[in-house]
């Protein structure tokens, strides 16, 4: 097995309301997404949404959320996209970044994609989040796009998202 | 910041190098997305009132185990606390 980097994208100065990757080779097995966001949304905390295909109708998720002192779970089925969790957001601790890893499986399959996805936000302060997230999509194509979306918020600067190929 | 939201778009069609581009959101994008964030304000308020009264109904809870004679410790384990 070989993990191979497609592309790093580092958002610019002006932010960024997601970011996507488009025109993905279907020479892999599975794929996989690391993400690196602040949010410039004036609030603790945004939330970090992933879509495919410029599709926005049959995704379903299940997560699961800790902040340190209690757990919390959801279920959104059906979505209009994955939340991947909750990351920093501009009144948290200047400079902090959260980090995600997001795994599709078998991207070219055309019947059904599960994703699943692990997330923290860390903010040199009390309130810090842990999330897992299950997610699928019955979209009946391979995936050849990924919008990664910044939520309520922009991505500010210097967030970033890289894109692998598992093969 | 832009007034006009942008997304950055890596077209991985092209050779490396040429792959990036900022391009402004459509007007169909930005409806959606403001449609979007909408829905993301009204689920964190959802969610907020509900942990609230979750935290209200653990501290009645514990209050009415004290008052049945329990320590505070008792009544947070049996809470969960």
């Amino acid at each position: 097995m070989a993990m191979t980097l497609v592309e790093t994208v580092e958002v610019g100065s002006g932010g960024a309301a997601a970011i996507s990757f488009t025109s993905i080779p279907q020479t892999g097995k599975d794929l996989v997404v690391l993400i690196s966001p602040r949010s410039t949304r004036v609030d603790t905390d945004d939330q970090l949404r992933i879509t495919f295909n410029a599709s926005s109708t049959g995704y379903r998720f299940r997560s699961l959320e800790g902040d340190g002192s209690g757990v919390g779970a959801s279920d959104a089925s059906p979505s209009s996209w994955i939340t991947a969790g909750f990351y920093n957001a501009a009144n948290n601790t200047a400079n902090t970044f959260s980090n995600f890893r997001f795994y599709i499986m078998d991207y070219a399959n055309t019947t059904w994609t599960e994703t699943f996805s692990e997330g923290v936000m860390e903010n040199n302060g009390a309130l810090s989040f842990q999330n897992l997230v299950s997610g699928s999509w019955t979209g009946s194509a391979a995936i050849t796009s990924i919008e990664i979306d910044a939520g309520i918020g922009n991505f500010a600067q210097y967030s970033t998202a890289s894109l692998y190929i598992i093969s | 910041m832009s007034d006009t939201p942008v997304k950055v778009i890596v077209d991985l069609s092209k050779p490396a190098g040429q792959r990036q581009s900022i391009v402004p959101l459509t007007a169909e994008e930005i409806s959606q997305r403001e449609a979007d964030i909408l829905q993301a304000v009204q689920e964190q308020a959802e969610r907020e009132a509900a942990e609230e009264a979750k935290a209200e109904a653990k501290a009645s809870a514990l209050a009415k185990l004290e008052a049945l004679g329990l320590s505070e410790a008792e009544a947070q384990a049996i809470l969960g606390a």
